[in-house]
């Protein structure tokens, strides 16, 4: 156990020209660090079932579970074949809201090839055996289209709303950022699917001509935090080189990509000369340079983001219209933060990146 | 056998550096029209100062953009010349050839290895094809630069 203590710090550091775009506070509280369990490849999302074990999914394929601080042998079975590669893979993992009662989770993953692929997000009941656990009745609730090439932006973060139905996030696939703009296709969407596939009958473009009817915003490149919070919907997204953003979202607007960002290029070319556009949303939070941010939690009524690129994590406050960067916390957390979560025992949970990732659960012994 | 004298070598390397740059300026311009050319598909209106103050501002490739395209030509250049002494023909056509393939072909091996396209405005064949006309440019300002002063004569 790593106990790490110290006051309130507050570091004014001025970047002279993101001064206004990114606060640079470092907020350090009272806390301690637990690793749970370690030794992942590439994971990407953790869950807690009700009976204490935790399932982590790996990119590389791979759902494992975590009882009592280890790792079991025996892999979660029956998973369909996930194209690993690039950024896709094994992506989310998401109990459904009466998990107790229908045994109810939901994948996200990357199928197909190089040369065509996909985001796709599965239902399949979770069926405990001696020693693990399989996935049983699995049906494909969405795939997104069209297929593309090259493994890059497929995003893949689920979350429920109150309705039951499903919001995905879909990435642009890289290339093909201009697809996010228009409502012919998946990409650059968050998608809404009822919990059986079937598309919510008040979704913003269902009588629309031409669109695709699952879609319920647009305008995304790379988001991968999604979060419903207090009946909030909030998201947030990779820019390029820069303009990462945080937004509230709601549905059938425009959140402005490839047209308008704070990012350029990573090669120093301007993907649009805007910043602003009729009929676009600003970014609520805008990361210029990128922090990289990962995936959300909310907790005693604060926004906490992992991020990738910044290795930390930052805390927001949210009135549910406006957000505000409180800065870095638990900033003695090093890595790559791939996924944070509340557990039920009501404390922080991250996942770190890449090989030999951890599941740190974070102990608040104070907070400021 | 081929003499070099310093003045040769001073005059090829000169001519590199004219025709990189040449070629990385046209190319960027390209790029940003390739690029302004995908966002007027989505009916977004890009005025004229816009597009001007966009293509100035994209210039900041060219840190990036000319040691590739440097590379690309010293090797294509290099095949170049063997094409003159070895099956003949007209040697600013050989280089503009060899600037314009070299150009586009190390854009597409860099696409199949970083399974990405590292220019956006490259993306599209004629966004691609453009490129090529600017390394072939690039060509005509080496293999001009580089003729020796009796070869004109």
């Amino acid at each position: 156990m790593k106990r790490i203590s110290s006051t309130i710090l507050i570091l004014a550091c001025a970047f002279t020209s993101n001064a206004d775009a990114q606060n640079s506070n470092t907020v350090t509280e009272d806390y301690y660090t637990t690793i749970v369990a370690s030794g992942f490849e590439q994971p990407w999302a953790h869950e807690f079932l009700p009976n204490g074990d935790i399932l982590v999914s790996e990119r590389i394929g791979k759902l494992k579970v975590v009882r009592d601080g280890k790792i079991l042998s025996t892999l979660v079975s029956n998973l369909p074949d996930s194209y690993y590669a690039g950024q896709g893979g094994l992506l989310d993992i998401m109990l459904d809201a009466d998990f107790t009662d229908n045994r109810i989770v939901y994948l996200s993953y990357t199928f197909g090839s190089t040369e065509a692929n996909a985001t796709r997000l599965i239902s399949a009941t979770l069926k405990a055996n001696d020693d693990s656990y399989s996935l049983e009745n699995i049906t494909n609730l969405f795939t997104a289209s069209p297929l593309k090439q090259g493994p890059q932006h497929y995003s893949g973060r689920i979350a429920q709303m109150a309705d039951g139905s499903l919001l995905l996030t879909v990435g642009d696939g890289f290339d093909y950022r201009e697809y996010a703009q228009r409502l012919d296709n998946h990409l650059g969407k968050i998608i809404r699917v009822n919990r059986d596939g079937s598309v919510p009958a008040d979704n913003p473009f269902v009588a629309q001509k031409g669109a695709k009817p699952e879609i319920w915003s647009y305008g995304h490149r790379n988001h991968q935090g999604l979060l419903i919070a207090n009946g909030v919907v909030y998201q947030n997204e990779h820019g390029p080189n820069g303009g990462d953003e945080v937004n509230i979202i709601e549905a059938g607007l425009n959140y402005g990509w490839p047209v308008i960002t704070q990012g350029r290029d990573y090669n120093g070319a301007r993907v649009t000369p805007f910043t602003t556009y009729d009929g676009m949303q600003q970014p609520l939070v805008d990361w210029t340079p990128s922090i990289a941010p990962s995936s959300m939690t909310f907790h005693s009524n604060k926004l906490y983001v992992g991020a990738l690129a910044e290795k930390s994590i930052r805390m927001l406050t949210s009135d549910g219209e406006t957000i505000d960067d409180q800065g870095i916390v638990f900033a003695g957390i090093e890595g790559r933060i791939r996924d944070i979560s509340v557990g039920p025992d009501n404390t922080l949970y991250v996942l770190t990146d890449g090989d030999k990732a951890e599941l740190i659960k974070i102990t608040q012994t104070s907070v400021n | 056998m081929i003499s070099i004298t310093k003045r040769d070598l001073l005059r090829n390397v000169v001519g590199l550096i004219v025709a990189t740059l040449t070629t990385a300026i046209i190319g960027s311009i390209f790029s940003s029209q390739s690029v302004i050319a995908s966002l007027q598909s989505l009916d977004i209106v890009v005025p004229l100062v816009t597009r001007l103050s966009m293509t100035l501002d994209d210039l900041a490739i060219l840190p990036a953009l000319a040691p590739v395209t440097a590379i690309c030509f010293v090797v294509g250049f290099i095949v170049a010349a063997l094409c003159v002494r070895f099956i003949g023909g007209n040697r600013t056509t050989w280089h503009m050839f060899a600037g314009a393939a070299a150009l586009v072909t190390t854009l597409l091996i860099l696409k199949a290895v970083l399974l990405i396209t590292a220019i956006a405005g490259t993306r599209t064949t004629l966004g691609l094809l453009s490129f090529g006309l600017a390394g072939a440019v690039g060509g005509w300002v080496y293999a001009k630069i580089t003729t020796r002063p009796e070869a004109v004569k």
